[in-house]
């Protein structure tokens, strides 16, 4: 939402700014600024999603429900959610 | 930046994904060691409220705590309050469809072998067996795998 309405306020920007002498290199270059910074919002905004969250994978990514089946039998790790068991093994990480 | 999402979190994510979930849980419990069993209640609790209850009683019937983590903390939780726990909305210990399991790269399983309770084991008899030993100086409290006593 925020990054939509801040496009729509750049592209009105473009569009009602005229360049002295009429040619449309002045606002050609405008505009390439503009998606430049769009784009880093975009990938900034991206970025700190994933950190936050970890990044968001598609369904179709899941593995196969039967290695599921045999992995959740044979598990024998902490109980956990998002990765809380590093804790009781500091030295390794995992 | 925190961990990733261990094999039986993802496993558990898998199985409730598929279509024919409950049945596969319910199936699955009685061959699963504890862990595997908490997350297949916590996935039952969400998908099928008979289902979970009809499996509860024979979950606290068996004994030992179950291992779990949350954040940067880890300890034994009794069977009687983990399930309470998976119950309550909010709760950290609760299974939460809306929160897919944290993996950095591929949802695939990484091959988790660790075994907590080996190690939870092996770390009381580490304790035991050293004459005046204090707490803190578990194997399992230094993060060594391979405790060595020493007398």
């Amino acid at each position: 939402m925020m990054l939509a309405s801040m496009i729509r306020s750049e592209l009105g920007a473009i569009a009602s700014e005229k360049s002295p002498d009429g040619k449309t290199t002045l606002i050609k270059a405008h505009m390439k600024a503009n998606y430049v910074q769009v784009a880093s919002t975009f990938l900034l905004v991206a970025a700190a999603l994933s950190a936050c969250h970890g990044p968001l994978l598609p369904k179709n990514s899941l593995p196969s429900v039967t290695e599921a089946g045999t992995v959740l039998q044979n598990f024998k790790g902490e109980y956990s959610y998002g990765g809380g068991d590093w804790a009781l093994n500091p030295t390794t990480g995992r | 930046m925190g961990a990733e999402s261990n094999d039986g979190e993802v496993a558990a994510w898998t199985i409730y994904n598929s279509p024919d979930g409950v049945e596969r849980l319910v199936k699955l419990f009685p061959e699963c060691m504890p862990s595997g069993q908490a997350y297949a209640l916590a996935v039952l609790c969400r998908l099928d409220k008979a289902a979970f209850q009809s499996l509860t009683n024979s979950f606290c019937r068996e004994n030992g705590d179950i291992r779990v983590a949350s954040g940067c903390s880890g300890w034994a939780e009794t069977r009687t309050e983990l399930l309470r726990q998976m119950k309550l909305s909010k709760s950290a210990l609760a299974f939460h469809p809306s929160r897919p399991p944290r993996r950095y790269s591929s949802m695939s399983f990484r091959g988790d072998q660790r075994d907590v309770y080996e190690l939870i084991a092996k770390s009381d008899e580490f304790v035991v067996c050293v004459d005046g030993a204090k707490a803190g100086t578990s194997a399992f409290a230094t993060g060594d795998p391979n405790p060595v006593t020493k007398s």
